[in-house]
């Protein structure tokens, strides 16, 4: 009986659960400063105000709504820079120009190599990683604050 | 008060992110904002004692009783059966049924004896993010039924580690621990953890009296967007210790048990304000004790003497909960439901005569319903107030009678100028009588409280003061009579006032000091059966890459008829030593002075022997993440 009621559950929550929107279980003052990151980490880099960045996996809304000194784009050759958080290579390779990414995900740092750096969490902490050889493939020099997040080599 | 404090910090927060601020101070931000306690810590339900990742990582502690131990008020102590248990200073219970024991959301909880700690009391610690624990009765929106304490642990987030975690863990005897976690985002909205722990405690034997145990542990959980699938599994063997035996010497008694359970639930709406949690409990004790003197009986006992008892208990809870929360500006009103449908089914083996008029019978079953409504609201800027009702029925089958019951209380908390808070708080509270207690005397009760507590909170720019003053009024109190050898009510009403110092101090940017001091003055001395003033001194501190914690908890001695029990004092110390950032090495030393508190036992007819709550040990334990 006990099983019947757990598929009846698990149906309904289901149902209801198509229409519930992404990330919904991340408080709001998470999100603001995620996205206040996100915003002076573009900015810093791309030193454009406000700077054009073109999103992969990651809510667009958030962008708009909480960085005034950030532009969403649609089309990846419009952008300053990219920020991920799925791997979409062919977006990348789809690009005209060679196009700086800021990586939402380790992972994503490892596999592909127009990622200059990531925001990522790590064992409950939050960690920014720049790695060193990209930042000069792309010719960035970030200012001085940035040096203790830089690293030579990807893990 | 700490919801003030809460949104006070949020607002600094959110304000200084418009400013220029540089990346390390935002990132700090983001880590503060984004620590799991911030969403789950609910001021209007208590005095909230709260352990973070960081205090359990610098205490090394890897078991709940580590953490449970350092609880004002309360003491951690051993059972005829060996198990640790948790309780009320002023009282000693053979059984905790008033003590919540919840993972996340689900309650683990035996269903005749209502108490966690008989499976649960060495769960490891590894995969928990932070511990919430809620002190005086005024916990009852977490979908839990009365509890004098609520103990709420909570699993790191997935998101948020993408790690493989590993502790083994080597003491000074034979004991040894190994846990693995593996705890990632795989996708967006995709999520899992699974952990797996292995764990022997080697405790020390009083002649062939053996209190060692073995746990396996099993958890998963995967989340999807907004629906949450949780799974556990914990199976502990253990020596029974005394168990049942009618002299002091037990000639065999071995418990194997295990609780596995499910649990999903979701958010059905995008404000997430509606939630809805099924979920499903399975247990069962198998119990073999031989005496030649006799044995009482297994799972604790109504007195029948049998020299050769081999019981079986199977017990199953099947679980529904509904809450829904309505946000208005400046008010919030929270409305739940719970059905339950439990029950347990004892079986005998071997030469077990059918003495005992029902308990060994041995199959009961209840229906519980339990409708919460609470209002919390900020009157003004500095007032805040939170009042509830719950009503709980136990519908129960014969031979037990049914239970019904309303639950109230009333908070507010006012802040004064100078950064000086008061928290007003009263209540009414019944306590559903147990299985176990009904089985070992028809007759019993219910046991009703009334709680009134004052508390005065001074913050400092350096940490915070709080002095609490409270008194408890008890009618039909129930406890363990250990001559008559069953649960007995009090024929007097019992009242006592208790008193407590809480100070927190911040001695440098990474070190702090806890200390509190508290006393409980009964009006009658009915129950000589524990301490009555206790102490704790906690200082945590960071060298560089070493950790330290050192602890010292007093609980002061009490004569126990005409057995003088000396005064208890645990010291801890736990040093680590972080490698890299991906290895540590650390020690830990527990009861290094040997001179934890003392717990009586009742053996035989009218002996009475004492056996310290903890043993004196020392742990090696190394831990990588990769």
């Amino acid at each position: 009986m006990n099983k019947y009621i757990a598929i009846i559950f698990l149906f309904l929550c289901s149902i209801f659960n198509l229409h519930i929107k992404a990330e919904t279980l991340r408080s709001k003052q998470e999100i603001i400063i995620e996205v206040k990151i996100l915003e002076k980490i573009s900015v810093d880099i791309t030193k454009k105000k406000p700077a054009k960045v073109f999103v992969i996996g990651y809510d667009k809304n958030y962008i708009k709504k909480y960085a005034k000194k950030l532009i969403v784009v649609d089309d990846c050759n419009k952008a300053d820079i990219i920020i991920a958080k799925e791997e979409k290579d062919i977006i990348f390779s789809s690009c005209k120009k060679k196009i700086p990414g800021i990586a939402l995900r380790y992972s994503l740092l490892k596999e592909n190599k127009n990622f200059i750096g990531a925001l990522f969490w790590y064992k409950g902490r939050p960690n920014l990683v720049f790695v060193s050889f990209r930042l000069k493939q792309f010719q960035i020099k970030l200012p001085k604050s940035y040096s203790k997040y830089i690293e030579e080599q990807i893990w | 008060m700490r919801k003030i404090f809460k949104f006070i910090l949020l607002s600094g927060i959110l304000f200084n992110c418009f400013a220029d601020e540089s990346i390390s101070a935002l990132l700090e931000k983001y880590e503060q904002v984004g620590r799991l306690e911030y969403k789950t810590v609910q001021e209007g339900e208590g005095h909230v004692i709260l352990f973070s990742k960081e205090d359990l990582e610098r205490m090394q502690a890897y078991t709940l009783k580590d953490v449970l131990k350092t609880i004002k008020f309360y003491h951690v102590y051993t059972d005829r059966y060996g198990r640790y248990l948790f309780n009320y200073s002023l009282l000693f219970f053979e059984n905790a049924t008033t003590i919540r024991l919840f993972i996340n959301d689900h309650e683990v909880s035996t269903v005749s004896t209502r108490t966690p700690f008989s499976i649960w009391d060495n769960i490891p610690l590894d995969n928990i993010d932070h511990i919430e624990i809620y002190l005086g009765e005024s916990a009852i929106k977490f979908g839990n039924e009365y509890a004098s304490v609520l103990i709420k642990l909570y699993t790191k987030d997935p998101t948020k580690e993408n790690v493989v975690y590993t502790r083994i863990s080597k003491d000074f005897k034979k004991g040894y621990g190994f846990s693995i976690y593996d705890a990632r985002e795989i996708k967006n909205n995709l999520s899992y953890m699974f952990m797996f722990n292995l764990s022997e405690f080697d405790r020390k034997d009083y002649g062939n009296l053996s209190r060692d145990s073995n746990i396996r542990y099993a958890y998963f959980q995967l989340n999807y967007k907004s629906i949450n699938l949780e799974s556990g599994y914990m199976n502990k063997n253990y020596d029974a210790f005394i168990g049942s035996a009618l002299d002091n010497s037990l000639d065999y008694g071995k418990v194997k048990s295990f609780h596995k359970y499910i649990s999903i639930n979701s958010y059905l709406l995008d404000d997430k304000s509606l939630k809805l949690t099924f979920s499903f409990d399975d247990i069962k004790f198998d119990t073999h004790e031989r005496d030649n003197t006799g044995v009482l009986s297994c799972i604790p006992q109504p007195g029948f003497i049998f020299k050769d008892a081999k019981v079986i208990s199977k017990e199953y809870s099947s679980n529904v909960f509904i809450q829904k929360e309505y946000s208005f500006k400046n008010n919030k009103l929270f409305i739940s439901g719970i059905y339950k449908k439990r029950g347990y089914k004892f079986t005998k083996e071997g030469n077990l005569i059918d003495l005992t008029p029902f308990f060994l019978k041995g199959r009961a079953e209840e229906d519980y319903i339990s409708l919460l409504a609470q209002g919390e609201s900020k009157i003004n800027n500095k007032i805040f107030f939170v009042a509830g009702i719950r009503y709980d029925s136990y519908q129960r089958k014969e031979p037990y009678d049914d239970i019904k019951g309303f639950m109230i209380k009333a908070e507010l908390v006012h802040k004064l100028p100078r950064n000086i808070y008061y928290k007003i708080f009263g209540g009414s509270f019944f306590v559903p009588t147990a299985f176990i207690e009904v089985a070992s005397n028809p007759e019993i009760k219910i046991q009703k409280n009334k709680l009134i507590t004052f508390e005065l909170e001074k913050k400092y720019k350096k940490g915070d003061i709080i002095l609490a003053v409270g008194k408890m009024f008890i009618t039909n109190g129930i406890y363990f009579d250990p001559v008559a050898l069953k649960f007995q009510n009090l024929n007097e009403d019992l009242s006592f006032t208790f008193y407590s110092i809480y100070s927190k101090l911040k001695i440098s940017k990474t070190g702090k000091i806890l200390l509190d001091i508290f006393k409980i003055d009964p009006n009658k001395d009915l129950l000589p059966f524990s301490s009555k003033e206790g102490a704790g001194f906690h200082i945590f501190e960071r060298f560089g890459k070493i950790d330290t914690y050192l602890g010292i908890i007093y609980r002061e001695g009490y004569r126990f008829w005409d057995l003088d029990i000396d005064d208890g004092i645990d010291l801890t110390v736990a040093v680590k030593y972080r490698i890299n950032e991906k290895l540590s090495l650390g020690i830990r030393g527990e009861n290094l002075l040997n001179k934890s508190l003392e717990i009586p036992y009742i053996v035989g007819l009218s002996q009475i022997k004492k056996y310290p709550s903890l043993d004196r040990n020392i742990y090696i334990s190394l831990v990588s993440s990769f």
